[in-house]
């Protein structure tokens, strides 16, 4: 069999691949406690999703002048309510950040 | 767990027989699957199924073929003499986002086109900076890409590329070979890594084209 692989820092594209999501499917766990975190996870990885995209929308417009000043203040008021109340979601479902994501196989993760 | 052929008019389906319904995914089956690939790619030209790709029995699998066959034949047809190759690139990330944050604090003071003291706009401008540092670095790595890229682009038949799958994970590519140009992919290879400073770099292969087919779906 042919020598597969040529690098010099082997152990580097090791780590760096470990940080992204594996090709075989995790096990779903179907703990009565975990259907609920696991609901709520859903629910505010899509609610963090639209967030994000709405914050990106907003970005381009501001980029291109179409936002008056009073659109961007108001805009702002209420990502800082979103990101408030995002906050407080997660504290009471007891999730992080990082746990805000959907493992789309293999087109890769949502976010 | 021994493989056999089952012909099938112009194709060979490799397959195993297992007892009960699913066989369990531990590493050193997929690896085993992934052998068998390996060694059929020797000789012929392969269209990889996914493991634990199951049917009841061979008269099922037989029909699942039968009724995809034309699908089939134009994927080895395309496929025919080539095989994939996969190329890897990391880049410093972080440092590179830093330095595009620190000209983006140094020459675009007044670039943010809200100004204002509210908590809104506040809010915003921290946004829109950030938006700018991502856009530029996003930019930058489209750029490097680019210039990759270009090593290969005389010896590839066709290519999937995917950027910052992290952020030190600058490209992950996929290139579809001729089998006599393989030599020269690698000769572009070296070249890459004796110019691209900085930047670490990896070439696996050859594989079976698993990124390059058309009609997956077949059979999972």
């Amino acid at each position: 069999m042919e020598n597969k692989i040529e690098t010099d820092a082997l152990e580097q594209f090791s780590a760096e691949m470990d940080k992204v999501k594996g090709v075989l499917p995790s096990r779903i766990n179907a703990e009565p406690k975990s259907v609920e975190k696991g609901l709520a996870k859903l629910v505010l990885t899509l609610i963090e999703l639209i967030r994000k995209l709405l914050e990106k929308q907003a970005m381009r417009r501001m980029d291109g002048g179409t936002l008056s000043e009073e659109e961007i203040e108001r805009m702002g008021e209420t990502f800082i309510k979103l990101e408030k109340k995002m906050e407080e979601l997660k504290k009471v479902f007891g999730l992080k950040d990082e746990e805000l994501n959907i493992d789309l196989g293999p087109l890769g993760d949502l976010m | 767990m021994s493989v056999y052929n089952l012909p099938y008019r112009a194709l060979g389906i490799v397959v195993s027989d297992i007892a009960g319904e699913k066989v369990r995914a531990t590493e050193k089956r997929v690896l085993e699957h992934e052998r068998v690939n390996e060694r059929l790619m020797e000789s012929w030209t392969v269209l990889p199924c996914r493991f634990n790709t199951l049917f009841k029995d061979k008269e099922r699998l037989l029909v699942a073929v039968g009724g995809r066959y034309a699908e089939l034949q134009t994927d080895l047809n395309r496929l025919q003499g080539k095989r994939e190759y996969g190329l890897k690139v990391l880049w410093p990330g972080k440092a590179i986002r830093e330095k595009i944050e620190e000209n983006c604090t140094e020459k675009n003071k007044g670039a943010c086109p809200v100004s204002g003291n509210s908590s809104g706009k506040r809010f915003m401008q921290r946004l829109y900076r950030r938006y700018r540092i991502d856009k530029a670095f996003s930019a930058e790595a489209a750029r490097q890409i680019e210039y990759i890229d270009g090593f290969f682009t005389d010896c590839v038949v066709t290519k999937k590329l995917e950027k910052l799958r992290t952020e030190n994970l600058l490209l992950s590519a996929y290139y579809l070979v001729k089998k006599e140009k393989e030599e020269e992919l690698k000769a572009a290879f070296a070249r890459l890594r004796s110019r691209a400073k900085g930047f670490k770099c990896l070439l696996s292969g050859p594989w079976p084209p698993y990124n390059f087919i058309q009609n997956a779906g077949l059979l999972g």
